[in-house]
């Protein structure tokens, strides 16, 4: 069987094991094949956020897993390392015993929202250098997968920083079990002897699944796939008033802008480049299992790559608004290519053409990520000659792009 | 500098909706063509409307619209009424404050001009 068939029979196997939440297996599953993988599994209490963690951490690393349990007291020692008394009272040496968590290939962090504050820091620098401090010594991560789940509604909870939440790839929201999957899940905890986890093969060892990492990273994405990536992230960051830096943030920031019934206008905090970094390996993931990877797909994989990454102005339920604008923003996709803009961008881009330049323009007044990209033009022309300050987009509707004397920052 | 992965995106998306740029460069004798050779938009699309709303175009006599984009532009209509009425509302609140501020503007020159011409008082 070759790792590809493998990979796919992990899928099936937890399948067998696990009703429902289809999606968000299959998106799991295609978050395994990247190096130091990291998910994240929010969901209620009793959904199932501890058993499909290990259902496929098992799945990978058979007994090569560690799970540490935000619920218990956790000490540093138990999750990075300890020192090591005998050497320190025998010989004077500090030497440091490294966690299993940090041994392990499969590492679970079951309830992260109750781990201590200590705790996550050990964690982030992990997930952020792939590696670990302890008692001034320093060991190297090599290459895991990290998975961990948490019920935000828990009274119980830590507050942790957004950059920590940055750094899970996906984050899988679990829905309860309608009727006929309730009686499903009674069929197969007596089928498997109500013991779920036990019985979960290997069915990829590790090995396998570096292979599969390394071919999925040789994976060329078509450039209309890398482009709707960058664009959709563009548009769930770009704003005009450069809310990144203002201290005033949206809704009361949009008052009065042009833009104010855009995307733009919905997001208070916006994505940070990880999320295409995230969506980029997703694509080449699913381009390698299954061959291709459509907008479709992308807008799907976003749905589970955006709400830990970002705040919108007003919540109502994550997902059901998440859905909400990304189908305007497939309507936006739409609309982009009725306009014809980005035919229009790569004469501009060859040669300046006043004619083209005027459909340009009134495209970008339709479109924050588009004129952006105008704008940035129009300084180059300016430069140039070709075109008169007063006569450009930026001065007539008063959008700038950040610089100081003329220097862009 | 552009990203040459930027130029081949751009270039694709040149290719699926393809534009022709024909005379000078200047604002004289040019002529753009829209050639839609592979992506026409269907019938009953919703390409009427927005090829009105964006490109100028004229409508045919009847025009279908998407559910998804009648949709937005319904939605697009509310967050403008809306914005409406509250520009209305603070429009009024403006004009109350004005009137307001003109009576008392008025009542301290009548006090003001009685204060200094006494024959005024007399003749209030």
């Amino acid at each position: 069987m070759d790792i590809r068939s493998k990979i796919l029979q992990l899928e099936k196997e937890i399948n067998l094991r696990f009703v429902g939440n289809e999606e968000a297996i299959r998106m799991m599953i295609l978050n395994q094949l990247h190096p130091r993988s990291t998910t994240l599994i929010r969901a209620g209490r009793g959904v199932g956020k501890s058993t499909l963690m290990l259902l496929l951490l098992k799945g990978i690393c058979g007994d090569d897993l560690v799970v540490v349990s935000g619920a218990s007291e956790v000490k540093r020692g138990e999750v990075v390392g300890r020192l090591h008394i005998p050497s320190l009272e025998k010989e004077g040496v500090e030497k440091v015993l490294w966690a299993a968590f940090i041994q392990s290939k499969g590492k679970a962090l079951d309830e992260v929202n109750r781990l201590n504050p200590y705790t996550t820091a050990n964690i982030h620098h992990l997930m952020q250098f792939g590696e670990v401090w302890a008692y001034g010594k320093r060991a190297r991560v090599g290459d895991y997968v990290l998975i961990a789940n948490e019920n935000p509604m828990d009274a119980t909870s830590f507050i942790h920083p957004p950059p920590f939440y940055d750094r899970f790839d996906i984050c899988l929201f679990l829905r309860s079990l309608t009727l006929s999957e309730k009686f499903q899940l009674q069929e197969i905890l007596e089928k498997y002897d109500w013991n779920l986890i036990s019985s979960m093969p290997q069915v990829v060892s590790f090995d396998e699944l570096e292979e599969a990492r390394k071919e999925v990273a040789t994976i060329e994405l078509d450039p209309s796939v890398v482009g709707n990536i960058n664009l959709l992230v563009r548009d769930f960051q770009a704003c005009i008033r450069d809310k990144e830096e203002s201290e005033i943030k949206p809704p009361a920031l949009c008052e009065g802008c042009h833009f104010i019934r855009d995307i733009c206008g919905t997001i208070r905090e916006p994505l940070s480049e990880r999320a295409t970094v995230a969506l980029t390996h997703l694509a080449k993931a699913a381009q390698w299992l299954n061959g291709k990877c459509e907008f479709e797909d992308i807008l799907r994989m976003a749905l589970l790559v955006f709400p830990h990454r970002l705040t919108l102005v007003r919540t109502r339920n994550i997902i059901n608004d998440m859905v909400e604008i990304l189908e305007r923003e497939r309507v936006k996709m739409a609309d982009r290519n009725v306009r014809k803009q980005w035919s229009l961008l790569n004469e501009l881009l060859k040669d300046f053409n006043r004619a083209a330049y005027g459909l340009a323009r009134e495209a970008a007044i339709e479109d924050v990520a588009f004129a952006e990209e105008l704008i940035r033009l129009e300084d180059q022309w300016i430069n140039e000659g070709r075109l008169r300050r007063d006569d450009t987009l930026s001065t007539q509707m008063g959008w700038r792009r950040p610089s100081y004397q003329g220097v862009p920052f | 500098m552009e990203s040459d992965k930027y130029r081949r995106f751009l270039e694709k998306q040149a290719e699926k909706n393809p534009v022709k740029i024909e005379g000078s460069t200047d604002n004289k004798g040019f002529k753009i063509t829209w050639n839609n050779v592979r992506d026409e938009p269907k019938r009953g699309s919703s390409s009427d409307i927005l090829d009105s709303l964006y490109l100028g175009k004229n409508m045919e006599e009847t025009v279908i619209i998407e559910r998804k984009v009648a949709g937005l532009l319904k939605d697009r209509l509310r967050g403008l009424e809306d914005e409406n009425l509250r520009l209305r509302k603070r429009l009024t609140t403006l004009k109350i404050l004005l009137i307001a501020l003109g009576t008392s503007l008025l009542f301290v020159s009548i006090l003001l001009l009685s204060l200094l011409i006494p024959q005024f008082r007399i003749i209030l």
